[in-house]
């Protein structure tokens, strides 16, 4: 599973995971499960959180530990 | 979510053909088991009449439930979206999927097993979960080229 900064991010915008869920279509279970490392988001979700915080995908995501990059 | 609206209204209208059918064998079922139930000492066949009008009434029930819910959310925006989101998260779609896979394999594994057991006890049982196998593989087959194709 990827590694993402999505909490520091949220907590550095104060969003709770309701309003960055509902921002980008998503659901507050979604947004946990990515936190967590227990979900990984498809290319079109990570792409909706990255440009939510006006970031690249590499910038919320972490690819370094997948296999084969 | 003008799209997502019009799916809810076919939903709708398909729902209520459905209801309308299910009212019919509701009341088919109910009175016709009725009339054959009566100084019919067959417990288990009454039962079953009761069973059959009882599953359609559920079913009714939950069909309707459906519509009036699906009528809430087309006038209510954020229930709109909120139902959209409920639907296509993509996380949801992974866990029905899963849920889909598991279930597949426990009863098709639970239908075999009782088919092999039902063999040295009651034939028309044991054909009768064989043909529920059969079923099962070509639903299977025929769902798998579905998607293949779609996919």
């Amino acid at each position: 599973m990827l590694k993402t900064k999505i909490k520091e991010l949220r907590k550095i915008n104060k969003l709770s995971q309701e309003e960055l869920a509902l921002a980008v279509g998503t659901t507050r279970q979604t947004i946990t499960s990515i936190e967590c490392e227990k979900y990984t988001a498809s290319l079109v979700l990570a792409y909706k959180i990255a440009k939510y915080f006006d970031l690249t995908i590499e910038e919320v995501f972490d690819f370094s530990e997948v296999e084969g990059i | 979510m003008e799209n997502f609206k019009e799916v809810l209204k076919k939903r709708i209208r398909m729902l209520t053909f459905l209801a309308i059918i299910f009212t019919i064998l509701v009341f088919t079922l109910g009175v016709w088991g009725y009339k054959n139930s009566l100084g019919n000492d067959n417990h288990v066949v009454s039962s079953l009449y009761g069973l059959s009008a009882g599953a359609f009434g559920g079913s009714l029930a939950v069909i309707l439930k459906t519509i009036f819910k699906y009528n809430s959310v087309i006038k209510d925006e954020n229930r709109l979206k909120l139902k959209y989101i409920e639907e296509n998260d993509e996380r949801e779609i992974l866990i029905r999927s899963k849920m889909g896979t598991t279930i597949e394999y426990i009863v098709f594994g639970s239908v075999l097993l009782g088919a092999i057991v039902s063999t040295y006890i009651n034939s028309t049982v044991a054909l009768t979960l064989y043909s529920v196998i059969i079923f099962m593989v070509v639903m299977k087959i025929i769902t798998k080229l579905y998607y293949g194709s779609k996919f």
